[in-house]
């Protein structure tokens, strides 16, 4: 313990496996790290693809506002020709053409993505501080917070996640009459973020759970104790960043998930409504067209499978990265 | 010969005749005529429920009954007037309580027997009797002693009399506007007695009437025929021979359309290919669809200026001809064209931006300011979605924010009724409204009348007494064009002033006929009361 670890290969080279997480001040191992993954994306095509397809997502949701003005005011501007039958097809104007209201599609696929990554990432953060508090709790603390906790978790588990997601967002028909949600720029929006935490946190509190259990064995996990650290000190600076990895890895696939489940309940009406350009009522409103005229269906179906397969390969790219147990040489 | 193989043969000479080059092989039935025989093919999605004119109350059974039938009186299918059937005139007493009908000479049941005035009379005790279990008893109740004939009390209805073989009086208990009118339904169709006593029924599949066709064969499920009737009293129709295919299917239908098995086709697929796009035949139905006003809530309470900007704002010609694209007409106002009262001339709230704005402005909103979201109500069904989203994108080109809201039936019911002391939740609501009778009272009087606020249909919660007045006015008229008169009034006072809600469109329908068919009468009174009787065809000689 207490070895500072300046290079990636040195801690490569020098250290045991399971004690490279935890082994030195946390801003260096950080930094090492990322700069490992992205020397190792030149040689790992999924990493790299997913990296860039994840980068893509993300500046389309941080350029929405500047870029989406180019092609129309607002994503709820009504920009086709009012002598044409909406949707229109792509022209110089509109490169990827209106949806079945005239309104220019770069838009609103853009502002989409915005939505997308704000309730994706916004539900994961929410259920990995979830997760994390109540994973660590159970795995620390064994007895009847773990029984507790874990049936609980059980219980979320085994009831298949959309149809629970889908019965609590409709039950909350009106989500502009919630006061909580009210405050929100799209209330609606904001259940359907909630709703992913709150089945979202079960699978990571028991991972982490299981990681804490077995962490806590560790010879330096005994040795921090006999050193006389707290609990919250041990569970902090020495077991949690051991169990980093899984947890990311776990992390970021489920933002792939969040992104499929967002616009499916979209899709279905219990997420944000319309014209709130979300990928999923984009789709559910492109339906009708869709043989004669699908672009305004192709369009947010396309960017679905770009957001949705950025984050699994990357998820997937991490796990090889950061689990120690599939490294099998160093790179 | 099994009756399958039958049906097959019907649907393969249906094909025969559909080849210019079959025609001379169908008309070889009827060897008397050098000319080919003229055949129309139109399709029924699904086997008539009944063709017993006292039994009959949805339209698949009219397109059969109303060819086969003749009552009293019948109605223009263009201007809805009542005309003359098989009384040939008639006369009201002054007191508006005695109709005196005098019968056309050389009317001909399809058996055969002339038409006689005790023909009316059982016809319509027929209908009263209680062991006919009629849903369209209503229809002669008002004549005098009608309720106790059908009780059971009476051996013979008190108002219905036979002065002599040419004349029927009918006599009323009051006053009663829509009477004549009522008679032009199929339920008052005239039978001939000794094919209707028949306690085997046999009329349930071989229906006799006076009317200009007669049933000559019915293939259940699939096939029935009507052939002209020679002794029709308006003259034989053109048409020699009207197919009515039942084919469920919609698509099936339109193939048989395309390929020529059918000259007309009730059910217009939404991606129409633009070859038959000039075969379409638009026309209105008794009917509107608007967003209407919650007259009990603000903003929109008392405040008639907001009104008529968001009826300026919103682009009705782009929705209905552009955005969803169909049988629908802008709407101007309340009362659908083809009913007397429809005024032409109502300007109604062309799409003006400008004038929005400055009716906003006018309303204590310059370019919206200050206004809080409306919300805008619509259930789950059909294009709502797409004409509520329209709405709202109109109204915030002007400034006016509206919040959609999407419900199921029950939960919209209950937002957008309340009850008659308390206004509902709703804003703004999407609806529609058919008429029940071809008469302005049936849209103004349900719609906005102050006696009906509430669940009764005034959901506006309209108020206007000299609007209530107008037409109530109008019930105790029965000059007809005194009534229009009245009801044009009452019209321009709801839709130019008051404006409770914002009128969409008027309802249409779509109908598919080739170009050779000759004399279509299209009629607000919906797609089989189009009169077969007119019809030619005009098919190039093979």
């Amino acid at each position: 313990m207490g070895r500072t670890v300046t290079h990636a290969s040195d801690a490569i080279k020098n250290a045991p496996p399971l004690a490279i997480w935890g082994a030195g001040p946390y801003r260096t191992r950080v930094t090492t790290e990322t700069r490992r993954l992205l020397r190792s994306a030149r040689t790992s095509l999924p990493l790299a693809l997913g990296l860039f397809l994840v980068g893509l997502v993300t500046i389309a949701a941080l350029s929405a506002p500047l870029v989406g003005p180019l092609f129309a005011p607002d994503p709820y501007a009504q920009v086709a020709p009012r002598d044409q039958t909406p949707p229109t097809p792509p022209d110089r104007d509109h490169p990827f053409g209106t949806d079945a209201m005239g309104r220019d599609l770069v838009s609103r696929v853009l502002f989409g993505a915005r939505l997308s990554l704000v309730v994706a990432v916004g539900a994961q953060a929410i259920a990995l501080a979830l997760g994390l508090a109540i994973g660590a709790a159970a795995g620390w603390k064994g007895g009847i917070v773990d029984a507790l906790a874990m049936r609980g978790a059980d219980v979320l588990l085994a009831l298949p996640a959309p149809l629970v997601a889908l019965a609590v967002a409709a039950a909350v028909p009106e989500p502009e009459s919630v006061p909580l949600l009210r405050a929100l720029p799209i209330p609606a929006a904001g259940v359907v973020l909630l709703v992913l935490a709150g089945i979202g946190w079960a699978g990571i509190a028991r991972l982490v759970r299981g990681e804490i259990r077995r962490l806590r064995a560790e010879s330096y996990a005994g040795a921090a104790r006999a050193a006389g650290a707290g609990p919250l000190r041990i569970l902090g600076r020495h077991l949690l960043p051991n169990a980093s990895g899984p947890i990311l890895v776990t992390a970021t696939l489920g933002l792939g998930g969040n992104i499929l489940m967002e616009a499916w309940l979209s899709f279905l009406g219990v997420g944000a409504r319309p014209p709130i350009p979300s990928w999923g009522t984009m789709i559910a409103e492109s339906q009708m067209h869709f043989l004669q005229r699908p672009w305004a269906g192709l369009v947010p179906g396309i960017a679905i499978l770009t957001a949705v397969l950025g984050f699994n390969l990357l998820g997937d790219a991490l796990r090889d990265r950061l689990d120690p147990k599939l490294r099998s040489a160093p790179v | 010969m099994t009756r399958g193989s039958r049906a097959r043969l019907a649907v393969a000479a249906a094909f025969v005749c559909a080849l210019p080059l079959g025609l001379a092989a169908c008309g070889s039935r009827s060897p008397d005529k050098t000319a080919p025989r003229q055949v129309f093919r139109f399709r029924l999605r699904e086997e008539p429920p009944t063709v017993d004119p006292a039994q009959m109350t949805d339209n698949l059974s009219e397109a059969i009954v109303m060819n086969v039938f003749r009552g009293l009186v019948a109605m223009d299918p263009e201007s809805l007037a009542v005309v003359p059937a098989v009384a040939a005139s008639w006369t009201v007493s002054p007191d508006n309580l005695t109709y005196t009908f005098r019968l056309r000479d050389g009317v001909t049941f399809h058996n055969g027997r002339a038409l006689e005035a005790q023909d009316v009379v059982w016809s319509f005790e027929r209908v009263l009797k209680k062991e006919t279990h009629s849903p369209r008893r209503w229809l002669l109740e008002p004549v005098t002693g009608a309720l106790d004939f059908a009780a059971g009390k009476a051996s013979s209805v008190t108002g219905l009399s036979t002065p002599d073989p040419r004349t029927v009086v009918l006599h009323l208990d009051r006053p009663f506007a829509p009477f004549l009118g009522m008679l032009t339904m199929g339920g008052a169709s005239i039978v001939p007695r000794e094919v209707y006593e028949n306690p085997e029924k046999s009329y349930l599949r071989a229906p006799v009437g006076c009317g200009p066709f007669k049933v000559v064969r019915w293939e259940p499920s699939s096939l029935i025929e009507m052939a002209a009737f020679d002794r029709y009293y308006g003259g034989r129709p053109a048409i020699d021979l009207v197919q009515a295919r039942i084919i469920e299917n919609q698509v099936t239908a339109f193939q048989e359309y395309r390929t020529g098995g059918l000259d007309s086709l009730d059910e217009v697929p939404t991606d129409l290919p633009a070859d038959v796009e000039p075969e379409v035949l638009r026309y209105p139905l008794l009917g509107i669809g608007y967003i209407g006003f919650n007259l009990d809530r603000a903003p929109l309470k008392g405040n008639p200026a907001l009104r008529q900007a968001i009826n300026y704002a919103v682009d009705k010609e782009y929705l209905w001809s552009k955005l969803l694209p169909g049988a629908n007409i802008p709407g101007r106002g309340l009362i659908p064209p083809g009913i007397a009262g429809y005024d032409a001339d109502l300007p109604g709230y062309p799409h003006d931006e400008a004038k929005a704005r400055s009716l906003l402005a006018r309303a204590g909103y310059p370019a919206g300011r200050g206004l809080a979201p409306i919300s805008l109500w619509f259930n789950t069904s059909g294009d709502n979605r797409r004409i509520a989203e329209q709405v709202q994108a109109d109204l915030r080109g002007v400034g006016v924010p509206v919040t959609l809201r999407e419900v199921d039936w029950a939960a919209y019911l209950k937002a957008v009724e309340g009850s008659a002391e308390t206004a509902g939740e709703a804003q703004m609501f999407r609806f529609g409204w058919s008429l029940d009778y071809p008469d302005a009272d049936a849209v103004l009087r349900p719609l906005l009348h102050s006696k009906n606020v509430g669940p009764a249909g005034n959901y506006f919660r309209y108020r206007n007494p000299a609007f209530d007045d107008l037409v109530d006015r109008a019930l105790t008229l029965v000059d007809p064009a005194a009534r229009a008169d009245l009801y044009r009034k009452a019209e321009r006072i709801a839709v130019m002033e008051d404006a409770p809600l914002l009128f969409l469109n008027y309802f249409g329908s779509m109908t598919l006929f080739k170009p050779y068919v000759k004399g279509v009468t299209p009629t607000p009174l919906g797609e089989f009361r189009i009169p077969l009787e007119r019809l030619r065809l005009e098919k190039p000689a093979s």
